[in-house]
Formats: C-alpha cells, structure tokens, sequence
C-alpha cells in the first residue's frame, strides 16, 4: 500500500512538532489541574480538578484586572501596527533613493532583542537624562515634567509604542510583499479610467491585500498576547498593576510566587483565546483555498 | 591620628562583648592530603566586584586542595529562574548555589543543610556572622536550627550625602527623617540640585526599602503576631504617608522619584542632580568612581540613615548566602571550598584591595578591623552598630507575593492618585488572602 | 519620465502621474512621512551606537549626549571575562544557522502538502502545528528542562537547536503556506502531466517561484532564534549559552551597565542586519523574478 505522498511531505514536520510539543504541553496540561507550590514541596501536589481555573476567574482580582490591561494592549498594538504598516507600504511602494534607503532600514527594529529594546526605551523616557522625555516635553510644553513611567497611560503608550517600534516595520516589508503580487495591469486600466487614488485603493488594493492583511494581524496578536521580554524590563508591569499583561502574569506567578499549578492554569486560559482565534482565522483562509 | 584612635577605641568597645578566643575557633580548615584532588564543582553566582575577586584567587585553592572551581555567571535579574530549575528539575547542574533571601525561603529546599559539616571543621557561625545576616541562611523562615549557607554578601543601608553642598550651606547629615526633609528643601531653594533622591519606581522591590524604616521607626509592622497584615495600622499609614510626602508634600525629592528605581537615585547624586540618597552601602563605588560618577570621594559622605523623632536609627539588611546544593553528588568538595572561602583572611583582603571600591563585609571580625574602617571612614564601625539592631527581610514563604503588593501599591501612591488609607487598605485585603494560600 | 522596472514601481510607471501641483505636493509630503519614519527608526539605534563609546559617567547625563570623549574601551571589556560575548556569538551562529537549516526544508515540504492536497483533518492538523506556539514560554520552559535533563542533554547547542526548531516551524509552515498558495497550479500540473516526478516538480518549479516567501520564513525563523532568551536561559550553563543571555547579564546589581550593554547591543544587531542585507537582495530579485513571467 502506497503512502499518499502529503503524509511523506508532512512527516518530518509533524513528527518533530510532535515530539517536542507534546510532552511540554501535555505536562503543564495536566500540572493546571493539580496544586504545586514550590514553597511546600519540590514535586508536584495532589490533583485539584478545576480549582486553579476557578479560583483564577471567580477568586483572583488581579486576573481580571490582567485580562483587561491584555485586551487594551492587544487592541491598540494590533491596531497600529496594521495602520502604521499598511500605511508604510503604500508609501514605500515606489522609486526613489529615499524610498529605497527606507526599505533596507526596516527590518532594523525587528532584529533588536526585545528585552533590548525595552530597556532603551525606558532609559530613553528617564525623566532625568531621558531623550525621548526631553524632546516630547520640548514638542508639547504641557508635557514638560511628566514623568512618564508614573503614569499609568503614559507607561500603557510606552509599551505599546515599544512594541510597535520593534514589530511595525517589518510587517511593513510583508506588506510590501502583499502589495507586489497585486497585477499593475488592473491598476494602469482603473487609472486611465480615470479612476481615483483612493477609489483605487478601496476597489483593487484593499481587496487583493485582504489575506495578506489578515496575517499580519493574527500574527501580530499572537506575538502581542506572548510579548513579555519588551513590558518586563520597560515597566517591571508598572505603575501599580497599569501594564501587567497575561504574559507577565504566567511568569509571575511561576518564577516569582513558585505556584506552578496556578501559572499553568493561568497559561492555558491565554492559550484558549488563541485557540478561538485562530480557529476563525483558520475557518477564513481554508475558505479561500476552497474556492480556488 | 586622632581618628585612629576614636575608630580603635570604638572597635575595642564593640569586640569586647565577643571572647577573642572565638575567632582562631572560628576558622575552619581545608583537610590536608588534598583529598578530593580532581573534583570539579561548578558554581552559579553573579556578576560583582566581590566576586571577581573571589575568583581571581581560585588558583590558590587549586593548589592547596587539588580541586577545580568554575564560576558560572547568570545575569542577576535571572538568578531566581535557574534556581527554581534546579529545585524542580532536582537536578545538579550547580553544586554550590547562591540565594539571596529576598526571593523567598521558598528556594531555600534546595540547600543542604550544613550543622553536621560545621562541627566538623570547628567552625562557630554565630561568632563569625553578625546575627541578621546569619538568620537569613537558616531554614524554619529564620527560626530553624539549621544552617543553609554561608552568608557572602549583604548590606546595611546608609545615608550618603553631598558634603561639600552640605558644608557650603552649613548642614550636618541629618539625624531624623523630618531633618532630611528640611534639608533637601533647603537645598533645593538654595542650589539647583533636588534634596534627596528616593525611589518610588516599581522594580524588584525596591522603593520598599526605605519604606520599612519609615514604618518601624514609627512602631509600625508588617506583620501582627498572627501572621496577619498590620502596616495599614494608624502608625502605618502615618508612616507612608511621611514617606510619600518627602516627594509629593515637601518636594524635597524630585518629582522623577515617583519612576526612580535605586539605581536611577544613585544616578541622580552622581550626576550632581541631587545632593543625597539614603541607600546600600555597597553603592558607595558608584558615587566615587570616576568612570562612572562625575564626584570625587572629597565630596561624598556618609551617615548612619535617619531614624523618626526620639526613636533609634534603624536599618534593613540584605544578605545572600553560598550554600550546598542538595542534589550534589560532590558535597564534600563544596565544603571545603566554602571553608576556604569563608575565611576572614580573604574578606579582608579584597576590603583593603586599593584596585576596587568594595565595601562589603559580612563577618563581625572584619566589620570592626582598624584597617578597613581606615580606608572606609568608618563605614563598617557603623555597619556593625546597625546590624545589632537590624531586621531584616520578613523570611516567610509568600513574601515574594506580599512585597509585589506592597511595591505595587507604594507606586501607585507616589503618582499622586490615590489615597494612602485607601489602597493600604486595599493592599491588606490581598496580604491577607494571600497569606491564607 | 524615467523609472527603474521595477516591479514596486508599477504604480509609478502610470504616465501622466505626476503632473499638477497637488501631485507635486503629494509627493512631497509622502517624502517627508518616509523620512519621518526613518528618523523614527533610526533614532534609537544611532542612540545605542553613541552610547556603546561612551565611558559610564557620560551615559547618564543629556549634556554629553552627542559631546563626550569616545572610548573603545567598552568594545574590548564585552569579550573579556565575564562576559566573554566571543563564545556566545559563535553559539548564537551555530544555533540559528542549525535551526533554520534543518527548520525550513521540514517547513516548505509542510507547507506544500497544506496548500496542495486535500484530506482529513487537514484543518485540525493545521491548528494544532501553530497551536503548540500559543502558550506562553514561561510555563512550558521547565517541563522542556526535565525532559533535557533525562536525555542527558543540558547545556547543549542541540537542544537549543532542537528547541528553537519547535518554536520557528510553525510560522515558517504558515508563512510559506500563503506564498505556496500563491504559485499557480496549471504549471506544475502541467509538468506533471508532462510525466515529470512530484519531488522534482517541488524542487524545480515550486521553490524557486516560492523563493521569496522561503526567504521570509528562513529570515524571520533565524531572527526569533537568534533572540530568544528564557530557553537559552535555563538549558544553558557554559557551552551553550548565546548572546542574548550576555545582554542581560550586563544588568548587574548596580543596575544596567548601560555603555556594555549597548557595546553588546551593537553586536548582536549588527550581524543580523547585514544578513538580512544580503538577503534582501536575493528577495528583491526573486520578486522580479516572480512578477515578470
């Protein structure tokens, strides 16, 4: 009996996904459902069904407060990040030495660590020696002594804006990638119509741009749900509670309060709303594929 | 010198409580016959002058002992993560580990505990280490009998201040914390540096530091007998409000301590932003060193911290320690590398070691040598005073969970939005749901 | 008016484009947003290239911002012991370079069967491939440290290699499941019903067509391994320990070494950028190549 050949080409990939994935999945699976602190024992406790998860949606004010500072910053770094990229590629979209010295520049900020990147910026909003600080309080003299990482909002932006930094240009190269596969041919015909730029963009660009769209935004929020290297060393999850995400979360609870149990469940809620997710994102490009 | 004579008169009065005999006790020895020539251990600890020094002398214990030590540096902010590898994987990749006790006895499961060895090589803990540090590395949350490590590093904090702005205006280091705030108003009138520099940021909690002198200078605490929250008691809150209000009220701390974490106010003075900063004493290396510093040592002092009115001044130590790892299969070699290690001898030398700035001293014999308070100004004589009374970091297993409470809430308060009463309140009802679980 | 044939410049090669006054001051405005853009880019980085010359003293301070005394000191110290960011770079190089090697042939083989064929659970398979990225590292990173510590395999470049591989191969099977998609089927079709084998169809006709998305996947899956830290973390000891982690050990008790950390900064960067430099080129070409056809 021959194999059908999609199983030989998918082997290796499944296979070592398989292999790797399993065993840790599995273990903090099954560790969610059980109670481990390591301030009590090394090794993990008794079984306890669903009480982690129970406990951390009825019993646990800071999750709830944690769900909602995630969702704020899922939104606004998802939602720039898609303006800022589709905006960049429309613009880079064509000749020019300037144009041309911007592309090469932009997967700069992608290459920088995170952790890098959030360190700088928060040297760069020191409200002593901080240049960003500086420039914006010379910009907007009504922002002259804040000091931003005290601020709630302030340090919600800092993040957000940390984030986009990093990720926003080099989406912008996939943009441009998307933008290139679009035939100029129906845009030369639409032009001699008469057509206008923006009519252009909303009949031609914008459709053909829609898959390419879509993947930059669900990779943006999967990455923006895991960011965690960025927001722990910018704000420590400061001030306050102001910027402590889902991510933040996980690794406090694990590393810094040794409940093991707890992080696990607390991971695998995060885990079930990108499950969701990417089951309708799935839904929407299998569909296509359907119609080809 | 006159000042010879008043540090060793003051060194006498401190050591004549402890029989001299201790000390030639005191100092264990590495076995001879070099023993377990060939064993290699590995070593997990951080990245500090100290320890640099340390490990510039390892061919010496190579040669005395035969055996190998490598010093595997982990970046400080990620000691904790490999620690709870090692406890929850049982594994020995380290065989001598550092812990520092603010991250929660919780990590302590990991050390061997050391009585038997101790007697062994005839070596008296409690003579050696002053009794805050020496708490620190035992089990029981402080109070149990056995011992888990040797303490290596730890500090006392101390007010360090700009000496010549304080002469110019004709100041003396201020004894109460209300004097501090006279003073950094003053300065900041008179000069264009801020008053002090404190430290409200959120990170690893630290703007907790000066906070608890404030609330046990003011009869406050963090804990009743119970085990339940009791620092939003009246004296409590009083005693935060005081501590916020240097900044906030007085603004006599500039308004960019509300985002400072330590180093950003040890930043501030030596920059010449700000004339004083109550902190570590180890910090004193980056007020005077010229890489790093814009002042010169003529120009930093240094003073026992301000305590409230009336009341005696108080400290909060800080202490790592070097113990075994439980899971080691070479546990004998580790001891005699940490007896080597431990000798005064060595904490001594690397004090005095003029290439380094190093202040830090954990054993009382060394914290009351004439030499090193020669070199230091006296700094240890002052160490050793503060340590007789000091407490230290609270050793119970959900700290780590309290202090991020805590910290969260002393950050909030420094930006200006909340009520003290408030979210003092607020942060003893998680304390107290957190200390159930 | 003349323009390079290029095919991001379709637009641009419309006559009668840029004619009246508003497009003049179209383009002059959408010039200024690009330079806007790259000084935003460019801002911090520069920032981190002054400051790696810096002595400590004059990091801290906006005086000396852009006037200070330069120093190379900062470059020698970070090879020193303890940093020894000599070794890491080499760890880092051979863990990337492993992992996207043997990451992206499993890779585009995956991708090809997703986009090609049709069978059972194919959606299911799918999610579950890029589901095993959806949880946060924090919580599975012991669980991978157990399960080194049986096979004997701490510190290790391999296991990082093998580590970094289940990381990147779910993107890398999606990135290039869209490029695949993107190949029209009537010519591999047709060289099939021109008997040619499948295998060599993938290799002929596919991957070159494919080439840029290849290259995306490659270029971003080396990225994500090159920086990743927690796992390098806590399987590393003293092989196997990469340059991110010599990042962060310059946050010392003293708090940042700032000028170290910069000098670091640079040379993590820098390899990454020229890179993709090369590579970008490679990925231009190939889209020409793709277009014209």
């Amino acid at each position: 009996m021959r194999l059908p050949i999609h199983w030989l080409l998918l082997a290796p990939a499944l296979i070592f996904v398989g292999a790797m994935a399993i065993f840790p999945l599995g273990y903090s699976l099954v560790l969610s459902f059980r109670e481990w602190k390591l301030a009590r024992s090394p090794v993990a406790g008794d079984f306890v069904g669903l009480s982690n998860y129970i406990n951390l949606l009825t019993d646990d004010p800071d999750f709830l407060k944690v769900v909602r500072v995630t969702g704020i910053f899922v939104t606004a770094d998802v939602l720039v990040t898609v303006a800022i990229s589709l905006a960049g590629a429309l613009l880079l979209n064509r000749a020019g030495r300037l144009n041309s010295l911007a592309r090469t520049l932009l997967i700069l900020p992608f290459v920088m660590s995170p952790a890098l990147i959030g360190i700088s910026f928060r040297f760069f909003l020191n409200a002593e020696y901080g240049v960003f600080a500086h420039a914006i309080g010379l910009l907007i003299p009504a922002m002259k002594d804040t000091v931003w990482l005290a601020d709630a909002s302030l340090s919600m932006a800092a993040i957000i804006a940390s984030d986009v930094w990093h990720w926003a240009p080099y989406m912008t190269l996939v943009m441009l990638g998307g933008l290139a596969s679009i035939p100029s041919d129906s845009i030369e015909a639409a032009r001699i119509d008469g057509a206008t730029s923006w009519r252009i963009f909303c009949d031609i660009t914008l459709p053909q741009l829609m898959p390419v769209i879509g993947v930059v935004m669900v990779l943006k929020t999967v990455f923006a749900l895991k960011a965690f290297d960025t927001i722990f060393t910018l704000t420590s999850g400061g001030p306050g509670n102001s910027t402590k995400t889902l991510a933040y979360f996980v690794y406090e609870q694990g590393f810094n309060y040794y409940d093991m149990g707890y992080a696990a469940a607390s991971a695998y809620v995060l885990t079930a709303v990108l499950m969701v997710m990417a089951g309708f994102y799935l839904r929407l490009i299998f569909a296509k594929d359907r119609a080809r | 010198m006159k000042r010879r004579v008043i540090l060793q008169a003051t060194a006498a009065g401190l050591s004549s409580g402890i029989p001299s005999l201790a000390f030639s006790q005191g100092i264990g020895a590495v076995k001879p016959g070099k023993p377990y020539a060939g064993t290699e251990l590995n070593l997990l600890t951080v990245v500090a002058p100290q320890f640099k020094a340390h490990e510039a002398k390892l061919t010496e214990f190579e040669a005395l002992t035969g055996i190998k030590v490598k010093y595997q540096y982990v970046p400080f902010a990620n000691t904790r993560e490999k620690l709870t590898a090692e406890l929850v994987g049982q594994s020995s990749q380290y065989d001598v580990l550092s812990a520092m006790d603010v991250w929660g006895p919780s990590l302590y499961n990991l050390f061997e505990p050391l009585n038997g060895m101790l007697a062994e090589k005839k070596i008296d803990m409690e003579s050696r280490y002053p009794y805050a540090h020496l708490r620190a590395s035992r089990d029981g949350n402080g109070q149990g009998k056995n011992i888990l490590g040797f303490p290596i590093r730890g500090h006392v904090q101390l007010m360090f201040y700009r000496k010549d702005i304080f002469d110019k205006l004709g100041l003396k280091a201020p004894n109460t914390w209300d004097e501090m705030v006279e003073h950094g108003k003053l300065i900041s009138s008179k000069t264009d540096l801020s008053g002090v520099a404190m430290y409200y940021g959120k990170t690893a909690g630290q703007n907790l530091m000066i906070w608890f002198n404030y609330l046990w200078g003011a009869g406050g605490d963090l804990l009743d007998a119970k085990g339940q929250p009791a620092f939003n008691s009246p004296a409590g809150i009083a005693a935060t409000q005081a501590y916020i209000d240097v900044m906030l009220k007085h603004k006599a701390a500039p308004a960019a301590s509300a985002s400072f974490n330590e180093t950003d106010a040890v930043n501030s003075v030596a920059q010449g932003k700000s004339a004083m900063v109550p902190v570590w004493w180890w910090r004193y290396a980056s007020l005077v060193d010229p890489k790093v510093s814009t002042l010169k040592p003529e120009q930093v002092a240094f003073a026992p911290l301000p305590s409230m009115p009336g009341k005696l001044n108080t400290t909060y130590t800080n202490t790592w320690f070097y113990g075994i790892n439980k899971n080691s299969k070479k546990k004998a070699a580790a001891m005699e590398f940490l007896t080597w290690l431990s000798n005064p001898e060595i904490e001594r030398s690397v004090l005095l070691d003029k290439s380094m700035n190093e202040v830090v001293a954990m054993q009382t014999k060394n914290l009351i040598d004439a030499d090193v308070n020669l070199r230091y100004n006296g700094m240890h004589v002052f160490g050793a005073q503060a340590l007789k009374g000091a407490k230290g970091t609270p050793l119970f297993p959900q700290w780590p969970q309290v202090s991020d409470v805590l910290e969260a809430s002393i950050s909030e308060l420094a930006s200006g939005k909340t009520q003290v009463k408030a979210t003092l309140d607020d942060a003893a009802a998680r304390v107290r749901k957190v200390m159930r679980g | 008016m003349k323009f390079a044939t290029h095919p991001l410049n379709a637009q641009a090669l419309i006559p009668g484009h840029i004619d009246t006054a508003s497009d003049h001051f179209r383009l002059w405005w959408s010039q200024m947003m690009v330079f806007v853009g790259i000084c935003i880019i460019l801002l911090p980085i520069s920032w981190l290239f002054l400051t790696a010359f810096k002595l400590p003293r004059d990091v801290y301070a906006l005086e000396t911002a852009f006037y200070f005394t330069p120093t190379l000191e900062n470059l020698q110290t970070i090879f020193e012991h303890p940093w020894n960011l000599g070794n890491k770079i080499l760890n880092s190089f051979a863990v990337a370079g492993g992992t996207v090697l043997l990451a992206i042939p499993m890779a585009t083989m995956a991708a090809y069967a997703f986009s090609r064929f049709d069978f059972r659970f194919k959606k299911t398979i799918f999610l579950l491939v890029i589901a095993s990225q959806f949880i946060p590292a924090a919580v599975i990173v012991l669980p991978y440290f157990l399960m080194f510590k049986q096979l004997g395999m701490l510190d290790t470049r391999s296991a990082l290699v093998l580590i970094n591989m289940s990381i990147v191969l779910p993107y890398a099977v999606w990135m290039m499941k869209g490029f695949i998609d993107a190949v029209p089927l009537e010519i591999e079709e047709s060289a099939m019903v021109d008997g040619a084998h499948r295998a060599r169809v993938i290799w002929e006709i596919v991957v070159p067509a494919a080439l840029p998305g290849i290259i995306t996947a490659a270029v971003f899956s080396f990225t994500l391994t090159w920086n990743e830290f927690l796992f390098a973390l806590i399987i590393g000891k003293q092989d196997a320990l990469t340059l991110p982690i010599g990042l962060i050990s310059f946050r010392t008790e003293r708090g940042d070494l700032w000028e170290l950390m910069a000098a670091g900064g640079i040379l993590i960067t820098a390899p990454m950028f020229f890179i993709s430099l090369l590579v970008q080129k490679q990925f231009i070409k190939s889209l020409t190549a793709g277009a014209v056809r």
